[in-house]
C-alpha cells in the first residue's frame, strides 16, 4: 500500500505524481495537481460532474483510481481555455444561458465536447441521451441542449411559454 | 469519501490474473469497469486487502462468432462495444436493448458484461454509507442475522440489479469460469444462487471469462424494465420473453424471465407453456401476466413500492409479449 510515483498526461502535459494506490483521479486531479474543475459532487457515479476526457471520451473521474489513467490521454476543463480566454463552446454556454451555479458545467461542457468531437450535428435527441448522465439542479437542461446545438451551428428552437397555449385556449372557451 | 486502502495490481495476461487471485484468495477482488466495485468500495461493504484491476489485461476483450455459430463475449467487452456491435445488433437485438438501458453512457463506456453479471445485489438497508448502517443492526447480507427490509425475515432478498443477466438467460447463454487450477462452463441459470447476500456461484480464486450464447435462430426477444427515472435507474422489475413463431402464427419455443424482483433472474416455466403452440390473444396473455404476477415476490428493498412493482410486473409480461410476437412474426 505504499505510495507510487505515477505519469499522468494532463491537458496535453506529462505529470509525474506520488499517489496512494486507493486514489480516485478525481482526488489526485483535484488534490494533487491542483486543478478543480472536475467536482467531486455524489462519488457514486450518478451525477457527472466529476466528468473528464480520457482519450477523447466523456467518463466519469470519481469511478476511476489514478493508476487507472496512465497511459491515457485526460482533459480536464482547465484544459479547454488557454488560461485567458474561453474556447468557443464555454462562450457559447455562457451566452445561452446554460450556466447558472455552474456546478454542473465542467461535466455538462466536456460531455458536449466529446459527443461534438464524434457527432457534427448531433439530433435533440442525442444531445439529451449524451447528457443524460449529467446533472444539473438550476439551469433546467433546455438551455444546455440549446447550447450544444448553437455550437454545432444548428439552428436553436424558438421555444413559447409552455402555459401560452393553455391560456388562450381558457380565454377562448 | 475516500476509499479503502488496498494493494493494487494490473496483470497484464488472464495466467497473471488467475495466479494472483489464487495468491491471495479470500483477500482479493477483480475490478473490471470498476463503475459497481469502487463505489462498495467507498462504502466499506467490502474490505478487500489486494484489488487486481483488469482494464489494461488483454485476452479477455473480444466478441465474436465461434466456428459453431456461437457468439463468444469476453468478459471485459465494454458495454459500449455490445450495444454497437453489428453482429449483436443483427443477431441478439434485445441484448443490445438492455445494454442501452444500463447506466448512461460515460458508465456503459467503461462498465464490462463481467462486471454485469457478476454485480452484487443491492437493497436500500445495505447500499448505504458505513455512517447509515452503523444505526442499525448488521442485516444478513453485512454477516448478522436480521433483514430490515422483510420483519422477522431469515432470507436475504437482495435484488439482481443487471440488465444483461435476464436477457443473457431468455437467450440460453453459460459463462467460463476459470482459476488458477481449473475452468468450467455453467448455464446462466445455475450461475445464480438465488440468495441475496451471495448471488453467484463464483469462488474466491475464481473469475469470470467469458459469456457464450448459442445461435438463436429466427427467434425474437424483448426486454421489458421498470424504472423511477427513465433517464438512468437500476431496475425495479424487469421482464424478458423469447419466442419464435410456427409460421402460422402461433408462439414456438417461449422463453420468459422474470427479474429485478428478488436475488436472481428466473426463467418462470409455467409461463413459458401457456404460450407453447398457442394463438395469443389477450385472454392468454391475462394468464400468463397472471402467473407472472403469482410468482413475482418483491420486498420492500428498492425505492419503489413492491405491490405496484408486483402489479408492473403483469403490464410488463404483457407489452414483452406482444413485441416479441410481433418481432418474431416479422422475421
Ligand atoms: C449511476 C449508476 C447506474 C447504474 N445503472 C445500472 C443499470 O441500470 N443496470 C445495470 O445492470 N447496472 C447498472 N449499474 C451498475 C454497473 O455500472 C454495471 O452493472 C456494470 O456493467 C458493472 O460492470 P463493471 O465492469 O463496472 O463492474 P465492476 O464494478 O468492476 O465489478 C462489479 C463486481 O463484479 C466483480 N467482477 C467484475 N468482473 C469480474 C470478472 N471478470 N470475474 C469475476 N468477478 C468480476 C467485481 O469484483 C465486483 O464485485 C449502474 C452503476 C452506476 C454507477
Ligand atoms: S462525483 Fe462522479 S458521478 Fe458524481
Ligand atoms: S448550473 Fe447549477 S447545477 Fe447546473
Amino acid at each position: 500500500m505504499e505510495q507510487v510515483l505515477i505519469k499522468l498526461t494532463v491537458n496535453g502535459r506529462e505529470e509525474d505524481v506520488r499517489v496512494s494506490p486507493h486514489k480516485t483521479l478525481l482526488e489526485v486531479l483535484r488534490d494533487d495537481l491542483s486543478l478543480t474543475g472536475a467536482k467531486n459532487g455524489c462519488e457514486d457515479g450518478s451525477c457527472g460532474t466529476c466528468t473528464v476526457l480520457l482519450d477523447g471520451a466523456a467518463v466519469r473521474s470519481c469511478l476511476l483510481l489514478a493508476m487507472e489513467a496512465q497511459g491515457h490521454e485526460i482533459v480536464t476543463i482547465e484544459g479547454l481555455s488557454d488560461g485567458q480566454n474561453m474556447s468557443p463552446l464555454q462562450e457559447i454556454f455562457v451566452n445561452q444561458g446554460a450556466v447558472q451555479c455552474g456546478f454542473c458545467s465542467p461535466g455538462m461542457i466536456l460531455t458536449a465536447k466529446a459527443l461534438l468531437d464524434s457527432a457534427s450535428s448531433p439530433t435533440e435527441t442525442e444531445i439529451r441521451e449524451a447528457i443524460s448522465g449529467n446533472l444539473c439542479r438550476c439551469t433546467g437542461y433546455t438551455k444546455i441542449v440549446e447550447a450544444v446545438m448553437a455550437a454545432s451551428g444548428q439552428p436553436v428552437p424558438v421555444r413559447t411559454h409552455p402555459y401560452e397555449g393553455d391560456v388562450s385556449e381558457r380565454a377562448a372557451s | 469519501m475516500q476509499l479503502p486502502r488496498f494493494d493494487f495490481i494490473q496483470p497484464a495476461t488472464i495466467d497473471e490474473a488467475c495466479s494472483l487471485l489464487d495468491e491471495r484468495k479470500g483477500d482479493a477482488t477483480v475490478l473490471a469497469g470498476g463503475t459497481d466495485l469502487l463505489i462498495e468500495l467507498r462504502r466499506r461493504l467490502r474490505k478487500p486487502g489486494c484489488v487486481i484491476g483488469l482494464k489494461e489485461m488483454r485476452g479477455l476483450d473480444y466478441i465474436q462468432k465461434d466456428d459453431g455459430g456461437d457468439l463468444r463475449i469476453g468478459a471485459l467487452a465494454r458495454l459500449q462495444w455490445i450495444e454497437s456491435s453489428p453482429i449483436i445488433a443483427e443477431e441478439y437485438p434485445a441484448l443490445a436493448q438492455a445494454t442501452r438501458l444500463v447506466a448512461v453512457p460515460p458508465i456503459r463506456r467503461v462498465a464490462t458484461i463481467g462486471g454485469n453479471l457478476s454485480l452484487d445485489t443491492r437493497c436500500i438497508y445495505y447500499n448505504q454509507s458505513e455512517f447509515w448502517r452503523s444505526a442499525q443492526a448488521d442485516c444478513i447480507k453485512l454477516g448478522g442475522d436480521i433483514c430490515h427490509a422483510v420483519p422477522k425475515g431469515r432470507r436475504c432478498l437482495a435484488v439482481c440489479q443487471s440488465d444483461l443477466a435476464p436477457v443473457l438467460m431468455a437467450l440460453g447463454a453459460s459463462v467460463k469460469i476459470v482459476s488458477a487450477e481449473a475452468e468450467r462452463t455453467v448455464a446462466l441459470a445455475d450461475f445464480f444462487t438465488g440468495k441475496g447476500e451471495k448471488p453467484n456461484v463464483l469462488a474466491p480464486g475464481e473469475l469470470l471469462a467469458e459469456v457464450i450464447i448459442p445461435s438463436d435462430g429466427q427467434r425474437a426477444a424483448v426486454y421489458e424494465k421498470l424504472r423511477i427515472r427513465e433517464g438512468m435507474d437500476f431496475p425495479l422489475a424487469g421482464i424478458v420473453v423469447s419466442l419464435g413463431t410456427d409460421g402460422q402464427g402461433a408462439a414456438a419455443g417461449a422463453r420468459i424471465v422474470l427479474s429485478a424482483v428478488g436475488p436472481a433472474p428466473t426463467r418462470i416455466v409455467e409461463a413459458e407453456g401457456l404460450l407453447e403452440g398457442k394463438r395469443i390473444d389477450d385472454d392468454l396473455l391475462e394468464q400468463v401476466a397472471q402467473v407472472m404476477f403469482e410468482r413475482a415476490h418483491p420486498v420492500a428493498n428498492l425505492a419503489m413500492d413492491p405491490w405496484y412493482r408486483r402489479k408492473m410486473v403483469k403490464v410488463l409480461t404483457k407489452r414483452a409479449v406482444r413485441q416479441a410476437l410481433e418481432t418474431a412474426k416479422a422475421n
